[in-house]
């Protein structure tokens, strides 16, 4: 067994454990907000999946551009990896933010600039994920889908900004601000461990996968040869 | 607890968790087809 491979249980755990700690947290450690209520709580698992999601996409940005530099299918294969596991991480960030907006705004879904940009970004991906499928030929395949993921990341800085550069409905940023946290402590550390519990969960997803696709491809050219 | 919430977790721990069981059933049947043929 090599060194990476006896690091991927230990991570698993590690995830485990994290994941289990970060739902105690979220449902017996962090105060109910007072004005909003249970439904509050969605909040930590939409801030730590929107969290991962940018995490994933800036990976799937990274190692395009270094595939196109090296032509080397390892890159490819964290790309694919990462943009899978970043479109399942917005899918849950869009779920989890209609469920509060239809709690606190009255309604599911509005045009706002950030919703609609983070739709436009699930949109991005969902279409990365469909070329992978419909391009047979791997090099070809990397090299298209390394093209999309360094323009479809361009999305990732809108998203942050959107709530800046336009009137929005969404929340302004409660942690990075220019006078600190303006979140109670209990609800802060819990968004914290969540950000840290979901990253953890993002790398072990990553590398799972990794290794289903680099076993996918030795296969493939097992059959070819 | 609040019914919404509680699908909002449900959803997100289905999601994940199906992901999750998805690429361990592959990595194993993968894996051993890999000794097999080597």
């Amino acid at each position: 067994m090599n060194e990476k491979s006896r690091r991927t249980p230990v991570l698993g755990a590690l995830t485990a454990v994290s994941v289990v700690v970060f739902a105690w947290m979220c449902f017996f450690y962090a105060p109910e907000d007072a004005v909003q209520g249970p439904v509050q709580r969605v909040f930590y698992p939409h801030v730590g999946s929107a969290w991962v999601a940018s995490i994933a996409f800036f990976v799937v940005f990274v190692v395009s551009i270094r595939f196109l530099v090296t032509r080397d299918l390892s890159w490819d294969a964290w790309a694919a990896a990462s943009a899978e596991i970043g479109l399942m991480f917005t899918s849950a960030t869009l779920v989890l933010g209609m469920i509060w907006g239809k709690a606190v705004w009255g309604v599911y879904w509005t045009w706002d600039p950030r919703l609609t940009s983070v739709l436009v970004l699930w949109l991005l991906y969902l279409s990365y994920v469909a070329l992978r499928a419909y391009v047979v030929e791997p090099m070809r395949r990397a090299r298209y889908s390394a093209i999309l993921g360094i323009v479809a990341f361009l999305d990732v800085p809108i998203i942050y900004f959107s709530v800046k550069l336009w009137r929005t409905l969404h929340p302004q940023p409660v942690v990075i601000t220019a006078d600190g946290p303006q979140l109670p402590t209990g609800m802060l550390i819990t968004l914290l461990f969540g950000v840290f519990t979901f990253t953890l969960l993002y790398f072990y997803l990553a590398r799972l996968r990794v290794s289903v696709l680099r076993l996918m491809d030795q296969e493939r050219r097992k059959v070819s040869a | 607890m609040n019914g919404s919430m509680a699908f909002g977790y449900i959803f997100t721990a289905v999601l994940y968790g199906a992901y999750w069981l998805r690429q361990r059933r592959r990595l194993s049947q993968l894996s051993s087809r890999s000794e097999g043929t080597n």
